[in-house]
């Protein structure tokens, strides 16, 4: 199983290339080019803000007001359609490169890796963006930022410990492109994202806690806009990527031979 | 010293109708799939700096046996050994992506081969020159004719410098002048001791680029020698199938001798005996058919022999008669008369021939008898000459 990660790291000069490749095949031939990565997230977080402090006038802590919703929102948000994107691209990266998966000698965990890989450059800018965002309203960035590269590197892991399942067990069954809309779907409001953890009533929270994504956005909230540590969570979350991570290289190296067959 | 070494090296690929049939199987621990034989257990040894060719119908299992040694399928059953860096090109320009620049593909390209980007970087120069591509490297690859991708394609994974290079249906890109250059290069990978197999369905070129190749039919080894051997059998057997069928069949069966007269015995002079007991012949042996007929009370004259060499694929290579030539029958005993015809140096290329025989009145219009094939023999040339028969020629300084 090792062997399997060790084959990515030897192919690490294809696999920073092929990011790239996808990262500028989104914008190539764009009148904006790379613009669009920015245009995006601030799109929403300006759609967001409007929506919520705006119209509803939600907010998430009983202290803070509600120009703080979009904020608390995004931080999740950010995060979560990172894993989300990342997960829907692997679930068709072995298919869509089935010519060079059957004709090159690239080790098939790569294009599970491409996809969660890919996700960083999404993220950046969405954090960056709302950082400055935050800044900007009063929230100055504080120390705990520091930690903000281990957790993202953290919901990087978490993506790659689950691409490569999405991917081995999409080409077997076709449905698993079908489902996994519906099970982010699930995930999403099993997710503290668009409510703050207050408003679950005592009974449902058990539910959402047992929830790791919980625990990330959580992180992702703590260290931009609490000033908070959250060292425990982290070390829960790290544990929990660890053990995914060896059960999907046990899955992937039982099944991507057999998967060669079916493509 | 072994390049290639391959144990008893199998690929069966389980076919499922549906993908329920799938979790019926891993369910119920019964199968619930056709198992597909790709490639039936073969051994292979490979000399370091032979050049080894595969040959076989589409469908034999050549592409499967080159994934197996490539290392992108993984056998059924065997092992493999490879000395060396290895490369293989399955496909050309598969990663090629039509978005991006022919510069920019060839850093990917290159990088998926296992170059470093610094090698990558050495060798870009190279690779441009050699495809041709001039200027046209900047830009998108959409842009590219058909023919400048493949050039393209062949100048990315033939600049870099493996052991071992397994290629697949690659060589005949491009039009004619690179076709030269490219069969260049493999020469010269061969030429530099490096190991090169490959299969192609250019007969021509796997005789002349392989000392050794191996036939696959249906996924099983159907013969494995020196590639002229292999090769020439491949060919007889392509062309037997091709005149198998009945519309080729020009001497009906109905067509019965009746009267007194008829053949008696056509027969071939000379030939070594083959492994499947017809005559061997070399180009250039002394050749001669040796035919007796009874004439019964038809008068010499009126008795006329026709013999006409055929192909076994029913192409009729060259056929004459004592009428055409003016030549009588000789008498033999009796009623029985003969002729020797002699084809001395004879002319043909390998293959598997056969005679038809006629036995004509004077008039050319009747026919007394005939035997439709008969005297199957074997025909075998050792040079690279290619072709049906070989042409009285000379090559002469250009005044």
């Amino acid at each position: 199983m090792f062997k399997l990660y060790l084959d990515l790291y030897r192919h690490r000069q294809s696999l920073f290339l092929m990011v790239r490749r996808d990262t500028l095949l989104r914008i190539k031939g764009t009148l904006l080019g790379p613009l669009w990565l920015l245009a995006q997230p601030l799109f929403l977080l300006l759609v967001y803000s409007f929506v919520f402090s705006g119209i509803l006038k939600i907010s998430f802590r009983p202290d803070g007001g509600s120009g703080d919703f979009a904020l608390y929102l995004f931080a999740a948000l950010v995060p979560f359609s990172a894993l989300q994107d990342g997960l829907q691209r692997a679930s068709s990266s072995l298919l869509e490169n089935r010519d060079l998966l059957l004709k090159t000698q690239m080790p098939a965990m790569v294009f599970p890796a491409v996809a969660s890989l890919g996700t960083l450059v999404q993220e950046v800018i969405g954090l960056s963006i709302l950082i400055l965002t935050a800044w900007f309203m009063g929230y100055a960035p504080a120390r705990t930022l520091l930690l903000l590269p281990l957790i993202v590197g953290l919901r990087l892991l978490l993506t790659f410990a689950l691409a490569p399942m999405v991917a081995v067990l999409s080409v077997f069954i076709k449905d698993v492109g079908q489902l996994l809309p519906m099970l982010m779907t699930a995930l999403f409001f099993t997710t503290p994202i668009i409510y703050p953890m207050e408003m679950i009533p005592a009974d449902y929270r058990f539910i959402i806690e047992s929830n790791p994504i919980t625990w990330l956005v959580q992180a992702y909230r703590s260290v931009i806009l609490e000033n908070e540590w959250p060292v425990d969570d982290l070390l829960v979350l790290g544990l929990a990527c660890l053990i995914l991570l060896a059960m999907t290289g046990a899955i992937f190296m039982r099944l991507q031979h057999r998967a060669k067959d079916f493509l | 010293m072994i390049a290639i070494e391959a144990k008893q090296l199998s690929k069966q690929y389980r076919q499922y109708v549906r993908p329920m049939d799938l979790f019926k199987e891993w369910l119920l621990r019964r199968p619930f799939h056709t198992e597909v034989n790709a490639l039936a257990p073969i051994d292979l040894n490979i000399e370091k700096g032979a050049t080894f060719g595969v040959i076989g119908d589409n469908g034999a299992g050549k592409s499967t046996l080159l994934k197996l040694l490539a290392g992108t399928l993984p056998p059924s059953t065997g092992t493999l050994q490879i000395e060396g860096r290895k490369s293989a090109i399955l496909e050309l320009g598969s990663g090629f992506h039509p978005e991006f620049s022919g510069l920019e593909n060839i850093r990917l390209a290159c990088s998926m081969l296992g170059l470093s980007s610094t090698e990558t970087k050495e060798r870009t120069p190279d690779i441009i020159a050699f495809s041709e591509l001039g200027d046209a490297i900047n830009r998108p690859v959409k842009s590219y004719s058909s023919g400048m991708f493949v050039r393209l394609a062949f100048s990315v994974v033939t600049s870099i410098e493996p052991d071992v290079l397994i290629v697949d249906e690659a060589l005949s890109v491009g039009d004619a002048l690179f076709q030269k250059k490219s069969m260049d290069r493999m020469m010269r990978f061969r030429d530099e001791q490096r190991t090169l197999v490959f299969c192609s369905h250019n007969l021509y070129q796997v005789k002349e680029l392989c000392e050794q190749a191996i036939w696959l039919d249906g996924g099983v080894l159907k013969a494995q020698g020196d590639s002229a051997t292999v090769v020439d059998d491949y060919q007889d057997y392509v062309r037997a199938r091709q005149s198998a069928k009945p519309d080729n069949q020009r001497v009906s069966p109905e067509m019965e001798a009746v009267s007194d007269v008829y053949l008696q015995e056509v027969s071939l002079e000379g030939g070594i005996d083959s492994a499947e007991g017809i005559p061997l012949f070399r180009l250039g042996d002394p050749f001669a058919v040796r035919v007796r007929a009874e004439i019964g009370s038809q008068p010499a004259e009126d008795v006329h022999i026709g013999l006409i060499l055929i192909r076994n694929d029913g192409l009729q290579v060259y056929g004459v008669s004592t009428l055409i030539d003016q030549c009588n029958l000789s008498p033999i005993e009796g009623a029985t008369y003969g002729v020797r015809l002699v084809f001395d140096p004879l002319a043909l290329m390998s293959g598997d021939y056969a005679l038809e025989a006629w036995l004509l009145d004077r008039s050319g219009l009747h026919v007394y008898d005939s035997r439709p094939i008969c005297c199957r023999f074997r025909v075998r040339h050792e040079s690279s000459e290619v072709g049906l028969v070989k042409m009285a020629h000379q090559w002469e300084p250009v005044v």
